[in-house]
């Protein structure tokens, strides 16, 4: 599901129920008896096919449509359990830990599920995530839920890492890439030295909202020997695409003579009945307002009308000019966390030194390989391989 | 709409073909994150300047680094990345280890926290307080038994006023001289994140002015990962495409348009990939064969006979443009086929058309991102989007990432950083639903009917979709603008 795509929708796939961005519900699809109740109307599982569609309800009143999970979408429907990683964190996290296809991640806590989806996604079937939850039920929700989403790299683990590290019995651990969304990181740091691959560098990323803690992970990491400590903050926005009418000056001004033109025009039109009435003493109709005030209530306004003002005008209307522009969210998540990265370098053997703690050239460490044999194959031209018809 | 699934069937079937006539026998799989430094591949070396060069590290060849000095490419290859050597008097490397080898050797330097009564008050600090003449320095710079931090050492020594500076300001003074007389580098492995640094140091147009985080975004929200197949619209000189590779760890494909004879993927040089991994993952078809694919002359199959009596010249010409033809075939299919797991676009050629005409290729419920330097750019995309049923609930992403300065007791923000770094869109390719859309707009019409009898003043400005009452039916087409708007 959540490792490759699928195009039609079978029994006991995961769909998201996509109404609005912000009702995304998940659906285990049950072709014979399920039913998909919303306020938008009814929507029978045996109608879901095919991922992408846009399903009509049974009453053909409303619509959603059926999406493919990723993370990333996984993300906006899931049941909170705890905070969760936003994308926008959590994919740089990702590019700066080096999560890719093969790595060996510890996360913990597992929290909502949410990030481990798309460490489970980037390091790929090749990969494993070992993840560390202390809180029981939190545990066992999210096992199901790995379970039922078929992370089957996922390792999670029930534990308290701060005070019991992260050894689990009969597995040599061995990660690249440790993520730590903990109270006090600091508690864990010293117990990752057992459970990472000192044979090459490992990347830690502490996340956390305070700066105290960051301050406090900061001498733990150095304590322990972690190197290019750097704090980061990551600030995200969404905008959106709106369109803002152009209304230029000349078209105020042409209004502006109009509206004067008809005040006059009905001033003397006024004075002239006045007169009339004076003289007469008769009481005419006042037919010129009442036809005034009926082509009011029609088109909605009198007179020059070149925006359209009192009409009811979709955005992007094509009888008007429009201006492309972007709004930011109204709200925006000015402080997620902190994010502390920090990598361990690899052990070193003691062959690379000479006696002046120098590093030996390198027929001297590794005298039976030569370099030359060893080169990569960037330059090499491909003669295509023959073909067995 | 034909049913995608079934269609894709032969197109599976020739794929594998192709694959197998153009991979040469199983090579052991390419390493992308080796953590040892490999002959022949390129490396980035950091200075102490904060400066940094790409080298590529040919055995028995000797690496300049400018002032500070040059190594031998030999003493590093096998080593780990990641540590910092110093360079000595005779061309050794040291290998750096931090706590130890920093300048702690000045009392209360390094780590010290600031103590409020520490005060600069008695300092006067004017260009006599150094004693050693700019003659004399440079003069040490030339004594090759003189290390960076002896040189240090002196210059220091001969600063009548620097014991009186506080210990902030005799770290910075002191990291502003290593870096001027450390000869120390630190090699690091490249990767995408690098090459960005690289390209936006060098020229910032190469990569679209695209920072990490964002790259990284668009990798999340491409959904990017192993066996997926993209449609990619490159033109961030091959970083993009770099960065996918390292995601997909040679499993899938990445199918490269553009707009010129051959793509420029100049920076896939730097990953020191094998020919053979590229030539496998990565397809490219120019935009005239992406649209009007009939106009590309079919090579036909020839028989073995027919092959066996060819000049060996021949033979390669054929074998090379036959494979060509049929990797083209490929493409084609996926795009007739709604093939694609995603649109990735970071494209100076108008994105909106590209998203509007090459939409068709991409399979249901998969994304399309399109980013640029230009916040209007992707607005337009948005408002694209927005109107095309063919695309679920485009939003327009910004991320930038703020740097602090990680030193215990005097935390902050960097005092400068990159402007810049770019937008994206994102969207949901979906299939719109004709009957549904059809009865939607018939339900519509009614209710504005009704609407009118009923109200009579409507606010100025106010969209007619917010005033109704129900503004929450995200199921009306035409109320797609506001409803996804507000979310």
């Amino acid at each position: 599901m959540f490792s490759a795509y699928k195009d039609t929708i079978e029994d006991g796939d995961l769909v998201l129920g996509w109404m609005t961005r912000t009702a995304i519900k998940p659906i285990v699809v049950e072709k014979k008896e399920g039913l998909f109740n919303t306020r938008y109307g009814a929507f029978p599982h045996r109608n879901m096919d095919k991922y992408g569609a846009q399903l009509g309800s049974m009453s053909k009143q409303g619509f959603i449509h059926l999406i493919h999970p990723t993370p990333e979408l996984w993300t906006l429907s899931l049941p909170h359990r705890t905070q969760i990683v936003y994308t926008t964190d959590s994919s740089y996290i990702v590019q700066r830990l080096k999560i890719r296809p093969g790595s060996t991640v510890i996360e913990s806590g597992t929290g909502s599920g949410s990030f481990t989806h798309a460490i489970s996604r980037s390091a790929g079937l090749a990969g494993k995530v070992y993840s560390y939850e202390f809180h029981e039920e939190r545990y066992n929700l999210a096992k199901q839920e790995f379970e039922r989403h078929q992370l089957t790299n996922v390792i999670p683990t029930h534990r308290d890492v701060c005070n019991d590290g992260f050894d689990i019995e009969n597995i040599d651990v061995n990660a690249t890439a440790v993520f730590l969304d903990l109270p006090a990181p600091w508690t864990a740091i010293p117990h990752l030295e057992r459970v990472i691959d000192r044979s090459v560098v490992s990347r830690v990323c502490c996340f956390s909202p305070c700066f105290e803690q960051v301050v406090k992970a900061v001498q733990a990491l150095q304590e322990a020997g972690w190197v290019d400590i750097e704090m980061v903050e990551v600030a995200a926005k969404r905008w959106e695409s709106r369109l803002e009418m152009k209304r230029s000056l000349d078209e105020a001004i042409t209004r502006l003579r109009d509206v004067k033109a008809r005040r006059e025009t009905g001033l003397a039109k006024r004075n002239a009945r006045i007169k009339v009435e004076t003289e007469t003493g008769v009481e005419e109709e006042e037919s010129d307002e009442r036809d005034a005030k009926r082509s009011k209530t029609e088109s909605g306004h009198r007179g020059y009308n070149p925006w359209g003002k009192g009409q009811k005008i979709k955005e992007g209307d094509e009888s008007f000019e429009w201006t492309e522009v972007s709004k930011c969210e109204q709200e925006i998540k000015s402080h997620t966390s902190y994010l502390l990265f920090a990598s361990r370098l690899p052990k070193l053997g003691e062959e690379v030194f000479d006696k002046d703690m120098c590093v030996r050239p390198y027929s001297e460490r590794c005298p039976e390989t030569s370099t030359e044999g060893a080169e990569a194959s960037t330059e090499a031209t491909e003669a295509p391989a023959r073909t067995e018809a | 709409m034909k049913d995608a699934a079934q269609q894709q069937e032969p197109v599976s079937a020739r794929q594998t073909q192709v694959h197998r006539k153009s991979s040469k026998p199983e090579s052991p799989p390419f390493i992308f994150d080796n953590p040892r430094i490999q002959p022949n591949t390129y490396c980035m070396v950091k200075l102490p300047s904060e400066n940094f060069r790409v080298v590529k590290l040919i055995p028995n060849q000797t690496i300049s680094i400018g002032k500070f000095g040059s190594f031998q490419v030999n003493d590093i290859l096998g080593l780990p990345y990641g540590y910092t050597f110093e360079i000595q008097e005779d061309k050794r490397l040291r290998i750096i280890q931090e706590g130890v080898d920093d300048h702690d050797y000045v009392v209360g330097a390094k780590g010290a926290l600031l103590e409020p009564e520490e005060t600069n008050q008695t300092l006067i600090d004017t260009s006599e307080s150094q004693t050693l003449s700019m003659a004399e320095i440079e003069e040490m710079k030339k004594q090759k038994t003189l290390s960076g931090k002896d040189i240090i050492d002196h210059v220091i020594k001969g600063h009548n006023e620097f014991h009186k500076k506080t210990a902030f300001s005799k770290e910075k003074y002191l990291r502003r001289k290593e870096q001027k007389y450390l000869r120390r580098f630190t090699p690091q492995p490249m990767c995408s994140s690098l090459l960005l640094d690289f390209y936006l140091e060098k020229d910032y147009k190469k990569v679209l002015d695209m920072s990490q985080e964002m790259l990284a975004l668009l990798l999340s929200m491409a959904n990017v990962r192993p066996g997926g197949k993209y449609l990619v619209v490159d033109e961030t000189t091959g970083v993009l495409t770099a960065a996918l590779m390292e995601r997909m760890a040679g499993e899938g494909l990445i199918v490269v348009a553009h707009e010129n004879e051959h793509p420029n993927l100049d920076a896939l040089k730097y990953l020191s990939m094998p020919t053979e991994l590229q030539d496998r993952m990565i397809k490219s078809i120019n935009w005239l064969q992406f649209f009007e694919p009939e106009g590309e002359e079919e090579v036909p199959e020839k028989t073995p006979e027919q092959i066996a009596s060819m000049k060996p010249r021949n033979r390669g010409a054929y074998f090379r443009k036959r494979n060509r033809w049929l990797e083209l075939q490929n493409v084609n299919d996926l795009v007739a086929n709604q093939g694609f797991d995603g649109l990735i676009v970071a494209s100076t050629l108008h994105p909106a058309s590209i998203v509007d005409r090459t939409l068709h290729a991409i399979g249901g419920s998969r994304p399309v991102v399109v980013y640029s330097e230009y916040k209007e750019v992707v607005t337009e995309v948005s408002q694209l989007m927005l109107k095309d049923l063919r695309v679920l609930a485009p939003s327009i992403w910004e991320s930038r990432v703020r740097k602090y300065q990680t030193i215990l007791g005097r935390m902050h923000p960097s005092m400068t950083s990159r402007g810049g770094g770019g937008y994206l869109v994102h969207g949901t390719r979906v299939f719109p639903n004709e009957e549904v859309n059809a009865t939607q707009v018939r339900n519509r019409k009614r209710k504005r009917e009704d609407g009118d009898k009923t109200k009579s003043s409507e606010t100025e400005g106010k969209s007619e979709e917010s005033v109704e009452p129900d503004t929450e039916q995200s199921a009306e087409p035409e109320a797609k603008l506001e409803t996804d708007a507000d979310a």
